[in-house]
């Protein structure tokens, strides 16, 4: 009891829980087992649709975060920064001089949440700004990035991704297939005697 | 202050997890249906039952990321900070550091005066914002003053102003110093009303969705898709039953059929030789 209630009220977690990449990140792996179980629970639809739609999110939810990860944390922080600095409502704003990156800036406002900054209210205010401004440029890229990169990527990876799994999945399947094959050929040949007796 | 500044300082110092998550599960709501209906590989069937799944569940996430946290967030911070308290008071019983009287009032924090404290704090930049009464600010200020006297105890931080700061990370000094703190052992840290009030209702926020996600949407939806689906493709009813029929295994052991066509050709030579008419003419060859 003790220690959740440290967790939540903690400065630590209030930062981390801030941040859009720790919020999408943290959904979307919980998102990644949840939504595959449950699906495959359901008995609305065949089991192939089931399948299907199973794997798709779990397709959709790995790769979305990897992607997330890769590009968000990295192009759209750093080319974001840069971007924001240069906008005209952040161009004269004081407390950004001298901060050029991103993760300068990140320090700066980690010291400045903890209170280990002494700022001029104007100061608090522009700085809050910014952060708020980085927020909104990482929504932008997760919009982008979740919404129409990864939905298209993933589109295309479920058939193969499903062909790879179905014998590990279901390895009867497999024989199955392969006595069906046994038995066409079988047939193929009393055809051929068939047609052969015609001639 | 315009809109645009309320934004940014929302984001910035009170970013709740509902916000990012919901914005993103409406834009999920439209393009990843899209993407599935381009699939050329799956059947109409597999896109059909996708493509209503995802309209569920990001439908659902939308509508309880916002309502569902918000109202988890309203109802449930000030009793979490109260029990915090609570808890710190329990541990300072020891320390004598605070007297009876401030360890009973941190034992007992006042909720109500709490939330309405904090939901003034949260809402100090709106233009409708409603004064507070004296009693509740004069409340809050007691539980800092008790704070504050815990924080007086230990060795405050030194703070170094921005410029010094941001000159210190360029000549690469190591920016550490300012938080050197003298933590001592057995120390009780205790935020203020206002701190804990904040820090609560944000993670509050994340341990809503967290759980909204994994365990409240995807059964929803289950229970939710079955008469959807019935209406969209009314041949899937009662699948199951007609799927064993469907999977059985191959027949081991062929049918012997009555007419078999397949005959020894000596056989079927004699069969003919005995058998032909013609029946243009009647007769027999």
């Amino acid at each position: 009891m003790g220690i959740g209630l440290n967790l939540i009220t903690s400065n630590t977690t209030s930062k981390l829980v801030q941040d859009s990449a720790f919020q999408v990140l943290s959904e979307g792996s919980l998102k990644a087992v949840a939504r595959p179980v449950f699906t495959l629970m359901d008995d609305s639809a065949s089991p192939e649709a089931r399948k299907y739609s199973a794997t798709k999110e779990f397709i959709f939810q790995s790769v979305s975060m990897a992607m997330y990860f890769a590009i968000i944390t990295t192009v759209f922080q750093r080319g974001g920064y840069k971007l924001l600095k240069n906008l005209p409502k952040f161009k004269n704003y004081e407390a950004l001089k001298g901060i050029d990156n991103i993760k300068d800036f990140t320090k700066v406002y980690d010291k400045f949440s903890k209170g280990l900054i002494s700022t001029t209210s104007e100061q608090a205010t522009q700085l809050q700004h910014a952060k708020g401004g980085m927020e909104i440029i990482k929504m932008i890229g997760s919009g982008l990035i979740l919404t129409i990169l990864c939905p298209l990527v993933v589109a295309k990876m479920v058939s193969p991704v499903m062909k790879m799994i179905q014998p590990i999945l279901n390895p009867e399947a497999k024989g199955v297939e392969k006595d069906d094959d046994d038995h066409d050929d079988d047939h193929d040949d009393d055809d051929d005697k068939n047609r052969e007796f015609i001639a | 202050m315009s809109k645009i500044d309320n934004i940014l300082t929302t984001l910035g110092t009170n970013n709740s997890s509902q916000i990012a998550t919901a914005v993103l599960a409406g834009f999920k709501m439209i393009f990843l249906p899209i993407a599935t209906a381009t699939d050329k590989t799956a059947s109409p069937e597999q896109k059909t039952y996708t493509i209503i799944r995802d309209i569920i569940m990001e439908g659902l996430a939308l509508i309880t990321y916002i309502g569902v946290t918000g109202q988890i967030q309203k109802h449930a911070t000030a009793p979490i900070c109260r029990a915090y308290f609570k808890s710190k008071a329990k541990k300072l019983e020891s320390t004598g550091i605070l007297t009876p009287e401030e360890l009973d009032t941190l034992r007992n924090v006042d909720a109500k005066k709490l939330k309405m404290a904090g939901e003034d704090y949260l809402n100090r930049l709106s233009p409708n914002r409603k004064k507070l009464p004296a009693e509740i600010s004069q409340y809050i200020e007691r539980l800092n003053k008790i704070v504050e006297k815990l924080e007086g105890e230990s060795e405050k931080p030194l703070k170094q102003s921005l410029e010094n700061f941001v000159s210190g990370l360029k000549k690469s000094v190591p920016s550490d110093s300012v938080e050197k703190v003298a933590k001592e052992a057995g120390k009780v840290e205790v935020l203020k009303p206002l701190k804990a009030f904040c820090n609560t209702r944000i993670a509050l926020s994340q341990l809503s969705v967290w759980i909204l996600a994994v365990a409240i949407i995807p059964p929803l939806c289950n229970a939710m898709i079955a008469p959807i689906m019935k209406k969209f493709s009314p041949k899937t009813d009662n699948i199951d039953e007609k799927k064993p029929v469907l999977q059985e295994p191959p027949m081991l052991n062929p049918v012997v059929q009555p007419h078999n066509t397949v005959i020894k050709r000596d056989d079927a030579v004699a069969s003919f030789r005995n058998r032909y008419i013609n029946y243009s003419t009647g007769m027999r060859v």
